[in-house]
C-alpha cells in the first residue's frame, strides 16, 4: 500500500476524481490535481502558463465556438421552423409519419449543429408541441425528439468529432465524413423503433392541407433553410474551405439567411447570440486547456500507460476489450457530460486503439456513438433535462419512451461495429484516409 | 459588479466577433482576390484566448461550469455547502497559480522581446489574458460563494 | 555524491519514425547503456511537452521544463531571430555541395557564434542534427522555374520569412493551420505544401500530390541542447559519454537525411555503422515516391540560381534582423568548405 502512496500517478488520478465526484466543476478538478503533482514532484510547474495557452490555441478547436454559433444564428434566424412545415406537410397523416419525420429533422439539424442539447431546444420547442397536437403522447415525443437530437454530434459537424480529432490527431475532415453513413444508420435504427411504438399505440398526425400544392409551398419557403448543410458539407467537401473556415462561413450565411431572407434577426440579437455563444463555447475550452495540462502530468507520470496496461490485464481478446470500453462508455455515460467523456477516456483509450490496430476513425465514430447515448441515460443526460424543460415533464416520465429508442441506437451501434465497412467508405472515397 | 458583468462580455463578445469575421473574410479574399490574409490565422487564434477566458469568468459568475452533480444532490444544505466551499477552496488554488506563472511568463516574454510568430505582435499581448482572467475568475468564485452563505442557499443549485 | 534524477525529460517536435527521431531513439539508448542506467532520458515526441506548440520549446527549456531538447530553428525564430540564417532562400544550397556548406557552417565560426547565443539563454548545444532539405510539393503542374510558381496556392508555415518568399515569386502562401493542412490537400482546398522528405513521407502527401520539386530552398538544421545546470550536475565521465553519443546521433541523423540524396558519403556511414534502414522509403525516399507515381524535378544549381536571383528583396529584409555580421561569418564558413 506505502507504494501506491507514493506513486504520482495514484495521487495524479486521486486528485482528479475526488473533486469531480465532489461536483467541484471538471476544469478546476483537471487544473487542480495537475499543479499538486506538478509541484510535489517537481516537475515544472513553469510549464503551466505555457501549456494552459497552448491548449487554447489549437486551430481546429476554434470550430468549437464557432459551430457553437452558426447553431445559435440559425436557431434565431428559424430555419428549424421552416424545415418543420416543410417537413409536416411531407408526412401527412401516415400512422407513426411526425415521429418519423421528427427524427428525419434531427437528421437535418444535425447537419446543421453540432450540440445535442442545442438540438433538442432548437427543434424540440416546435416539434414536441406540434406531435402532442397531432394526439402523440408527449413523454413518448419529447423521448422520440431528445433521442433523435443525439445524433448532433454524429452527423457532421460535430463539437465531440472535434474534440475527439484534437486529442488523437485525426483529420477534423475524414472524421466528419464518417460519421455521416452511421448518423443516418442509427436515424433508420430509431425510425423503425419509433413507427413500431407508434403503429401499436395507434398515432397519426393531421392530413395535408393542401396536397401536393402545399408541399411545394413550404419547400419553397424552406428552401434556404435546406440549403445551409449543402453550404457546409459541400464547402467542405468541395475543397471550399476547410473545416473551421466552414463554420465560419456557416454564420455569415445564417445571418444573411436570418436578417435579409426571413427578417427573423436584428442587431441586438446579434449581441445576445454572440454573449451566448461565448458562455456555451467557454464551458468547453476551459475544460480543453485545463484537460491538455492534466494529460500533460498524465504522461510524465506514465499514468496513461498504466491504466490501459490494466485494462489491456483483463483479457487480451479484441471483441472482449471493445465490449468492455462500451460498457465503461456506457456507466460513464450516465454519470458525465461528452466533452468530459472525451477528455477523461480518450487519452486512456488511445494505447488499446494502438494495440488492436483498429482504424482510429472508425473508433472515433463508436465512440461518439456512445457519448450520444449518454446524453439519454440518466441520472445525468442532457438531452433529457433539455427536454424536460421544454415538455415540463420530469426524468421519470422520459426514461420508460426512451428506452426503446435506447435500444436501437445500441443494435445500431452493434451492426457499425461488426461492418466498420460502413463508416469508413465515405472518408476513403473521399481520399481522407 | 455590474461593470464588470459588462466589460467580460463585451471583451469577450467582440473577440469571437472578430475571429469568426476574419475567418470569413479570409475565405472570401481567398476566392475573389487569390489573396490570403496569412496573419488571419493567428489572430483569430489568439483571440481565442481572450474570448475563452472571457467567457469562463462569466460561467464561473453563473455557476454554468461544467460539473458532475449526482453526489452532491444527495446532500443536505450542510453538506452541499461544504462542497461549495471545497470547490471554491480548490478553484482559487488553481487559478492563483495560473496567474502567478502568467505573471512571470508575461514579464519574461517583455524581457526578451518575444513576438507571435507570423503577425509579429508583443506576444504578451495575449498571454496576459491568463493573469487578469484569472484574478477575475477569483472574484466571481469569491463572490458567488458570499452570496449563497448570505441568502441561505447553496452556490451550485444542481439539477 | 551525485544526484541524478529518475528521469531526464527530453523535447522533440517530432515523431520516432522521421531520421530525427530515430538519432534520438538511438541517443537515449546509447546513454542509458553507456551510464548503466544512471543518466535515463524520456523523450516526448510530437511537442508533447509544450502541449503541441512547438514555438514555445525555447520559452520552456530556458526554465528547465525540459532537461533536454532536440529543436529546428523555425521553432525557435519567434524569440532567436539570428536562427533564421538557415531560412535564407538558397543561401546554402548554392553551394557547390549543400550538405558539405552546412557543415562548414555548423563547424564554423557562426556556428561558434550560435551556439555562444544560446549559451547565454543557459543552454548547451551538444551537437547538431537534420530535418533536411525543405522541398516543394503541389497537385497542379511540375515546378522547374520561378515563373511555373504563378498562382499556385501553397500552405507555408505561418512565419514571415516563409510568407515573403512565396510572395517574391508569385506564388500564393496561404496560412492554414498545419492540423488542417493534410486535409485541405487533399481536398484541394490549397495546391501545394512545402517540408523536407521527413516531414512529407510520414504524412504521405505523395499519396495525393503528383509534383514534387526538389528545389533545397532551405535547409533545416537540428541542435541537441541541453541545460547548463542539468549538464553542470553530471560528472566530467558522464559528459564525455554523453557528449560523444550526441556527436553520434547528429551524424546519424544526417546520415538518415541525406541518403541517397547526397554524394554517397550518408550510405557509406550508415553501412560502417551498421545502421543502414530497411524500409524503401528511408533507403531512397526520392525513388520510393517516383515508384508511387510522383514526378520529382530536381534542380539543378543553374535552375535553383533562378529560384535565388529572384530573391533580392527577401535579403535586404532578413540579413539586418538576422544580423549582418552572422550572415557574412556564414558566408565565409562555405567559403572555405572543401568541395
Ligand atoms: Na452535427
Ligand atoms: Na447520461
Amino acid at each position: 500500500m506505502p507504494a501506491l502512496f507514493q506513486d504520482a500517478a495514484f495521487w495524479a488520478m486521486a486528485l482528479f476524481l475526488i473533486p469531480l465526484l465532489l461536483r467541484v466543476p471538471i476544469a478546476v478538478s483537471l487544473g487542480f490535481a495537475t499543479i499538486a503533482v506538478t509541484f510535489v514532484w517537481d516537475l515544472g510547474l513553469d510549464m503551466l502558463s505555457y501549456n494552459f495557452f497552448a491548449n487554447i490555441v489549437k486551430y481546429p478547436l476554434l470550430a468549437v465556438p464557432f459551430f457553437i454559433l452558426a447553431g445559435n444564428i440559425m436557431d434565431k434566424a428559424s430555419i428549424a421552423d421552416k424545415i418543420i412545415v416543410f417537413i409536416n406537410e411531407l408526412v401527412g397523416d401516415l400512422t407513426g409519419g411526425l415521429a418519423v419525420a421528427a427524427i428525419g429533422v434531427a437528421l437535418f439539424w444535425g447537419a446543421v449543429s453540432g450540440s445535442t442539447s442545442a438540438t433538442v431546444a432548437a427543434i424540440g420547442i416546435i416539434l414536441i408541441p406540434g406531435m402532442v397536437k397531432a394526439g402523440y403522447d408527449k413523454a413518448f415525443a419529447t423521448a422520440v425528439v431528445c433521442s433523435a437530437s443525439g445524433l448532433a454530434i454524429i452527423i457532421p459537424p460535430s463539437i465531440t468529432f472535434i474534440l475527439y480529432a484534437v486529442v488523437t490527431g485525426v483529420s477534423v475532415g475524414a472524421i466528419f465524413a464518417a460519421g455521416f453513413i452511421p448518423g443516418i444508420i442509427i436515424g433508420l435504427f430509431m425510425m423503425i423503433s419509433a413507427y413500431l411504438t407508434s403503429r401499436k399505440r395507434g398515432y397519426r398526425g393531421e392530413p395535408r392541407t393542401n396536397g401536393l400544392k402545399g408541399i411545394l409551398i413550404a419547400a419553397k419557403d424552406a428552401f434556404w433553410a435546406l440549403m445551409t448543410p449543402v453550404v457546409i458539407l459541400g464547402g467542405i467537401y468541395g475543397g471550399v474551405f476547410t473545416p473551421t473556415e466552414a463554420a465560419a462561413v456557416a454564420c455569415f450565411y445564417g445571418l444573411i439567411v436570418g436578417t435579409v431572407i426571413y427578417h427573423k434577426i436584428g442587431w441586438k440579437d446579434v449581441w445576445d447570440i454572440l454573449v451566448e455563444t461565448l458562455n456555451a463555447s467557454a464551458a468547453v475550452m476551459i475544460v480543453s486547456a485545463t484537460a491538455g495540462l492534466y494529460s500533460w502530468i498524465g504522461s510524465t507520470v506514465g499514468l496513461i500507460e498504466k491504466v490501459s496496461a490494466l485494462l489491456l490485464g483483463i483479457s487480451s481478446n479484441e471483441i472482449i476489450i471493445l465490449l468492455m470500453i462500451y460498457v465503461i462508455l456506457f456507466i460513464a455515460g450516465m454519470l458525465l457530460d461528452g466533452v468530459s467523456i472525451v477528455y477523461v477516456f480518450v487519452p486512456l483509450l488511445i494505447p488499446l486503439i494502438k494495440q488492436f490496430n483498429w482504424d482510429p476513425v472508425w473508433f472515433g465514430v463508436m465512440f461518439t456513438i456512445m457519448v450520444s447515448v449518454g446524453t439519454i441515460t440518466p441520472p445525468v443526460a442532457m438531452n433529457l433535462y433539455v427536454g424536460c424543460r421544454i415538455s415540463g415533464l420530469t426524468m421519470e416520465d422520459l426514461t420508460p419512451p426512451v428506452i426503446p429508442l435506447l435500444v436501437a441506437t445500441l443494435l445500431a451501434l452493434a451492426f457499425l461495429t461488426a461492418f466498420p465497412w460502413f463508416t469508413t467508405v465515405l472518408p476513403r472515397t473521399l481520399g481522407l484516409m | 459588479m455590474k461593470f464588470l458583468d459588462r466589460i467580460e462580455e463585451i471583451i469577450g463578445g467582440v473577440s469571437l466577433g472578430v475571429m469568426v469575421t476574419i475567418a470569413f473574410v479570409n475565405v472570401l479574399t481567398r476566392y475573389l482576390f487569390k489573396y490570403s490574409m496569412a496573419f488571419t490565422e493567428e489572430l483569430t487564434l489568439y483571440l481565442f484566448v481572450w474570448a475563452t477566458l472571457m467567457g469562463a469568468s462569466i460561467a464561473f459568475r453563473e455557476g454554468s461550469n461544467i460539473a458532475v452533480s449526482f453526489l452532491y444532490d444527495r446532500f443536505g444544505l450542510k453538506g452541499r455547502r461544504m462542497l461549495d466551499v471545497l470547490s471554491a477552496v480548490l478553484s482559487v488554488v488553481f487559478f492563483t497559480t495560473l496567474a502567478y506563472y502568467g505573471v512571470i511568463e508575461v514579464m519574461d516574454e517583455i524581457a526578451m522581446g518575444a513576438m507571435t510568430e507570423a503577425i509579429e505582435l508583443p506576444m504578451w499581448w495575449f498571454t496576459i489574458a491568463m493573469p487578469i482572467c484569472s484574478l477575475l475568475i477569483i472574484l466571481r468564485v469569491l463572490a458567488r460563494l458570499r452570496i449563497a452563505f448570505r441568502t441561505e442557499t447553496t452556490a451550485e443549485g444542481g439539477e | 555524491e551525485v544526484k541524478y534524477k529518475d528521469e531526464y525529460k527530453l523535447s522533440c517536435n517530432v515523431n520516432e519514425l522521421t531520421p530525427q527521431g530515430k538519432a534520438l531513439a538511438r541517443f537515449v539508448q546509447v546513454v542509458r547503456d553507456r551510464t548503466d542506467g544512471k543518466v535515463n532520458i524520456k523523450v516526448y515526441w510530437n511537442g508533447q511537452l509544450m502541449s503541441g506548440k512547438a514555438t514555445n520549446e525555447l520559452l520552456l527549456m530556458r526554465k528547465n521544463v525540459g532537461d533536454f531538447s532536440y529543436s529546428s530553428f523555425i521553432n525557435w525564430a519567434p524569440q532567436y531571430t539570428p536562427g533564421n540564417l538557415f531560412l535564407l532562400p538558397w543561401f546554402i544550397s548554392d553551394k557547390p555541395d549543400m550538405y558539405k556548406a552546412i557543415d562548414a557552417i555548423e563547424a564554423g565560426k557562426a556556428g561558434k557564434m550560435i551556439e555562444s547565443d544560446i549559451a547565454k539563454m543557459g543552454l548547451r548545444v551538444l551537437s547538431w542534427g537534420e530535418a533536411g532539405a525543405r522541398e516543394l510539393s503541389n497537385s497542379i503542374r511540375p515546378i522547374r522555374t520561378p515563373e511555373d510558381m504563378k498562382d499556385i496556392k501553397f500552405r507555408v508555415v505561418g512565419s514571415p520569412i516563409f510568407l515573403d518568399i512565396f510572395k517574391e515569386l508569385g506564388a500564393n502562401p496561404m496560412s492554414i493551420s498545419w492540423a488542417e493542412a493534410i486535409t485541405a490537400l487533399q481536398q484541394k482546398t490549397v495546391d501545394g505544401q512545402e517540408n523536407p522528405y521527413s516531414v512529407y513521407l510520414p504524412n504521405k502527401i505523395h499519396e495525393f500530390q503528383k509534383y514534387l520539386t526538389e528545389w533545397a530552398y532551405t535547409m533545416d538544421p537540428m541542435i541537441l541542447v541541453v541545460h547548463e545546470e542539468i549538464w553542470k550536475s553530471f560528472p566530467e565521465d558522464v559528459q564525455k559519454v554523453i557528449s560523444e553519443a550526441a556527436q553520434e546521433c547528429g551524424q546519424y541523423n544526417k546520415a538518415l537525411a541525406r541518403l541517397a540524396l547526397d554524394n554517397g558519403d550518408a550510405e557509406k556511414w550508415l553501412k560502417e555503422h551498421d545502421l543502414f534502414p530497411t524500409l524503401p522509403q528511408d533507403v531512397n525516399p526520392r525513388k520510393f515516391v517516383q515508384d508511387y507515381g510522383v514526378e520529382v524535378t530536381v534542380l539543378t544549381q543553374e535552375e535553383r540560381s533562378a529560384f535565388r536571383a529572384k530573391m533580392g528583396p527577401v535579403y535586404e529584409k532578413w540579413v539586418d534582423k538576422i544580423g549582418k555580421e552572422l550572415v557574412e561569418a556564414a558566408e565565409e564558413d562555405m567559403k572555405n568548405a572543401q568541395y
